[in-house]
């Protein structure tokens, strides 16, 4: 493979990365700190882009606005599955991924019910390409990366300056001793799963701008986000990042060189080699 | 013995359910004419299968209107059974057993190449006129299987009518093959090259690559085509779905040649949602720019009333023009049976909706053996502004016997 | 009570004969064929009933039918193995593959055994489609030659039912051993610190039922194979393995009957939901839902509770706890 291609491989590896990113930090999130496995959080990426579309299409939002609107519903559709569901199965790992299963499946049917079987495709302002040398990256993956950088940078300082993220980090740590500190487990809780929610559903909104939607688009960037939030470490912010920018260089330059096929086995023999070697992934705790 | 309360309540529940569909009883009213249709209704390819169905009821509706299937002297009323194979080989197969074995059907059709080659030896075993609505080649209508006929045009007419118009027309010398990585899409790349070397002069294919069907990130691909700088891309059977994204990552990586559907059947509203202006240009096989009768125009303002929208999904026309010619092939064979209506079948030919058509495969271009693949005039147009179908040119392979 | 008793018994026993003797008073294939692919089910369903009661939860079980579906196929195809060889091999196959995903996997926190069981289906898929040669690629491997002198589906139900009853007896009589396992099954909530005193060694029972259920699962894989006479990569794709966890979910994950149960039940109940096929994923999210929030013993749990609730209200009994 030629450099040119080379270089041009790992560019569209790290802006799908981001992307990849903000669906791992949702999962690292809730499972870190409310010990939810959310195995329909690929549905809410995809709820995510297609409330953005129909804000755009049917509603005549601008897209920038549409998407801290996606990020507003899903967070409010978290707060009502938690109520209805997630209270229920929180810490039983089990019942949890059969739940969220279900949610899943429903999830799924009800989107080809309602949106139909066409791919459809969030329409942004933004065209066109930019170049720097030989490597050019089309405008609106640039500006996904960075809104996506930004948010994350967002979620740093929420989490290590902010008073909720401390509280965050001492549920992460000890939830009993947090309690008889004082912090308000329920509320805190919601935060984390709304933020996780609405982190994923940016990420949908992001991509249904890049690519199409349809309502089965969820299930493979799950999987990557499992395997990611493995590799930097459960409930890692760090560590999920590395991973997640990793995973997808690992991902775009294998694939180009032998087909996207074998870029599934890369990426799950590279889950297998950390689970014998390093469990706890990049930077996780025990 | 909890147990066996449980296993008592469920096994009498499982014997009453069995005796209820074994003993069903056979629709009473004889006159009655059942055809089954096998094709996705969920899913991605329901975007296929369920106009396809529309189709085949507007062909029984019509019939109905001049008081039914004439055989035998008698009216047969026609019943249409549709059943979901989510484009799947496995519930094909369970499909399979339940139209032949429980609805005791003889004629019906299957969607979907990987679907229709696993139906295509089981009809013939059981002597059922199969109806295939698949793209590919010699592997499903070859003289192993004169039970089957291919309702739509086989991936072969698109290279042979115009790989040499383009070359002729743009200069085009090589040609790179993107197709999914699915049955359907190594058949097109295998005829493709075949019909390729067999044309004179002859197009170099210079790249043969694959994506995974709802792939949305395209660029791999296109890295590894455009390295080799091919003249023209070929998408094959892309759907338009993939096919609009991929021509729109092709436009940003800047490619500025040639890029065709030759087999698929595209909507190009889908494609230029997806496109945009990079969808300009875009060759696509089996779109009209207008109507080439007035059956066929008809027929789009009848849809396009009942259904709605802007576009009426090709697969409509083939649909309902494949299944006149089964009505018209079973009054002048006047039987049921299918042996007999498959060799009318075969000899039949028409003027329908794309002007004449007749099934062809015999021809030495093709290589099939066998007259079983539909064939009538197919157009090959461009994407213009918009989305709209630009007229360009209107061939067919040659249907006077 | 004894009259009670044996009415059941006799009930049990008529549907058995009737099973038995199925080929010969069902005469319509398409209900025979609903049944083979029942059995299969079954014996999908008790595997992964088996892992989940050592504590593991798969979502690829399928995928490991698959694999010894590919091999069994594979064996006789290409290296004319005589069929009951390779159907042994096949098992001995997903055995020793089971035996390594386990091995790296059981012993670590329940979410990376998951996460991989998820991830290996989409791998294997991915293998199977980029190597056509030897994995047939996308279209898969037809015209796969059914075993020696069993032809037609009557022939097929015996050695399939034959296959589900020999599964059945093996899982039941692991459960209901006096092994470790056995113990498990018992339905004693031990944690694990209260195993290892026990002298359990938890992860290596649960790698040894991981290893009999993929195997059983590779049996299983190889003679769906066999019957259908095609395989490809999306046979044994994780919507399989979903349709098996809701089996399975059915018969409340708390026992071998239980999943016998669950699977019969929901394949017919699967027959029955043709006609709305979209709906299909709708009702087995809402009934995994409904079942692991409201009845987590299960359609069947349920039904023996209020069994249970009757027959000890009648006899003036308190609430007794099922078995």
């Amino acid at each position: 493979m030629s450099s040119e291609i080379f270089w041009q491989s790992m560019v569209n590896g790290l802006t799908m990365g981001m992307i990849y990113v903000l669906i791992a930090l949702g999962l690292t999130l809730l499972y870190s700190i409310m010990h939810i496995v959310n195995f329909a959080h690929g549905e809410i990426y995809m709820l995510g882009g297609f409330v953005s579309y129909f804000l755009v299409t049917r509603l005549g939002f601008s897209y920038f606005l549409s998407l801290p609107m996606a990020m507003v519903v899903l967070f409010m559709l978290g707060i009502v599955l938690e109520k209805l569901f997630f209270s229920r199965v929180r810490g039983n790992f089990m019942h949890c991924l059969l739940v969220t299963l279900g949610i899943s499946l429903i999830f799924q049917s009800l989107g080809w019910t309602f949106f139909g079987t066409e791919d459809v495709n969030v329409p942004s302002p933004i065209s066109g390409v930019i170049k720097f040398g030989i490597i050019f990256i089309p405008k609106q993956r640039l500006l996904s990366a960075l809104i996506g950088l930004f948010l994350v940078g967002l979620l740093y300082l929420l989490i290590s300056k902010t008073k909720i993220g401390r509280h965050m980090r001492a549920i992460e740590q000890d939830s009993e001793a947090a309690e008889l500190f004082g912090v308000n487990i329920n509320l805190v809780n919601m935060v984390a799963l709304g933020i996780g929610f609405a982190l994923a559903a940016v990420g949908g909104a992001l991509i249904g701008a890049i690519f199409v939607l349809n309502p089965s688009i969820g299930l493979v960037p799950m999987l990557k986000a499992f395997v990611i939030i493995i590799m930097g470490g459960l409930g890692s912010i760090g560590g999920c990042i590395v991973a997640g920018l990793l995973l997808g260089v690992i991902d775009s330059v294998i694939a180009t060189l032998l087909g996207a096929n074998l870029a599934y086995a890369v990426a799950f023999a590279i889950l297998i080699l950390i689970i014998i070697v390093r469990p706890r992934g990049f930077a996780g705790h025990a | 013995m909890i147990r066996f309360i449980r296993m008592s309540i469920v096994g009498s529940m499982g014997v009453y359910l069995l005796l209820s569909m074994s003993f069903a009883p056979s629709p009473a009213a004889q006159d009655i004419f059942k055809f089954v249709s096998i094709a996705p209704l969920s899913g991605a390819a329901a975007g296929w299968g369920i106009p396809a169905n529309r189709s085949y009821r507007y062909v029984f509706d019509d019939y109905h209107k001049k008081g039914g299937l004439l055989v035998g002297g008698k009216h047969y009323k026609i019943e249409l059974i549709e059943y979901d194979n989510k484009y799947q080989t496995s519930e094909t197969m369970t499909l399979l057993n339940k139209a032949i074995f429980g609805d005791k059907v003889k004629f019906l059709t299957v969607m979907g190449q990987h679907n229709c080659v696993v139906a295509a030896p089981i009809c013939e075993t059981n002597k059922i006129l199969h109806y295939a609505y698949a793209s590919g080649g010699e592997e499903l209508t070859n003289t192993k299987f004169p039970f089957t006929f291919r309702m739509m045009n086989s991936n072969s007419i698109g290279p042979i009518l115009y790989y040499p118009e383009v070359m002729k027309q743009f200069g085009v010398k090589t040609i790179a093959l993107v197709n999914p990585d699915d049955e359907g899409g190594y058949t097109t790349a295998r005829v493709d090259k075949r019909v390729a070397e067999m044309l004179d002069p002859s197009p170099k294919i210079i790249a043969e690559e694959y994506y995974v069907r709802g792939t949305q990130d395209f660029t791999p691909v296109i890295l590894r085509v455009m390295a080799k700088k091919p003249d023209l891309i070929d998408m094959g059977i892309s759907s338009p779905g993939d096919t609009g994204l991929f021509l729109k990552q092709l436009g940003e990586a800047g490619y500025t040649g040639l890029h065709m559907n030759s087999a698929s059947i595209v909507t190009t509203d889908v494609v230029w949602k997806a496109a945009g202006q990079y969808a300009k240009g875009h060759f696509i096989i089996g779109a009209f720019a207008e109507p080439p009768t007035p059956e066929f125009d008809a027929l789009t303002k009848r849809y396009l009333k009942e259904f709605g929208g802007t576009a009426v999904p090709i697969i409509v026309y083939d649909g309902y023009e494949s299944i006149n010619a089964l009505l018209m092939a079973i009054e002048k064979a006047k039987t049921f049976d299918t042996t007999a209506v498959a060799e009318t079948l075969g000899d039949l030919s028409w003027k329908g909706l794309f002007g004449p058509a007749r099934w062809m495969g015999k021809e030495k271009i093709l290589g099939y053996g066998i007259n079983r693949s539909m064939c009538h005039p197919y157009p090959m147009c461009r994407i213009g502004e918009g989305g709209k179908v630009e007229k360009w040119m209107l061939k067919s392979l040659p249907l006077e016997k | 009570m004894l009259r009670n008793n044996r009415a059941k018994y006799l009930g049990l026993f008529t549907i058995l004969v009737l099973i038995f003797i199925l080929p010969l008073w069902i005469k319509n294939l398409y209900i025979i064929h609903i049944f083979i692919m029942m059995y299969l089910n079954i014996v999908l369903a008790m595997g992964l009933t088996a892992i989940f009661k050592a504590g593991a939860l798969s979502f690829g079980h399928a995928a490991y039918a698959g694999i010894g579906a590919y091999t069994s196929v594979l064996l006789v195809t290409m290296l004319q193995v005589p069929f009951w060889v390779a159907f042994l091999l096949a098992g001995v196959v997903t055995a020793l593959i089971a035996l390594f995903i386990g091995g790296i996997t059981l012993g670590v926190r329940g979410i990376y055994f998951t996460i991989t069981t998820f991830a290996l289906t989409e791998v294997l898929k991915g293998i199977y489609i980029a190597y056509p040669n030897p994995f047939g690629g996308p279209g898969g491997i037809r015209g796969i030659p059914p075993p020696p002198g069993i032809e037609t589906k009557g022939e097929f139900y015996y050695l399939v039912l034959f296959f589900a009853l020999i599964s059945f007896f093996t899982f039941y009589r692991m459960a209901h051993s006096r092994s470790s396992f056995g113990i498990l099954c018992d339905g004693l909530k031990l944690n694990e610190l209260l195993e290892e005193s026990l002298g359990i060694n938890t992860k290596a029972v649960r790698i040894i039922v991981f290893v009999v259920g993929c195997a059983f699962a590779g049996f299983a894989g190889s003679i769906m194979a066999h019957y259908l006479r095609q395989i490809n990569p999306e046979t044994f794709a994780i919507h399989t393995s979903i349709d098996i966890i809701v089996f399975c979910a059915a018969g409340g994950f708390g026992s071998i009957s239980g999943a016998v149960i669950g699977a019969t039940g929901l394949t017919m109940i699967g027959e029955l939901l043709y006609g709305i096929g979209a709906y299909k994923s709708l009702v087995f999210g809402a009934m995994l839902i409904v079942i692991v929030l409201f009845l987590p013993g299960g359609v069947m749990g349920f039904v023996s509770q209020r069994s249970i609730k009757r027959i000890s209200k009648k006899k003036g009994v308190d609430h007794v706890s099922p078995t």
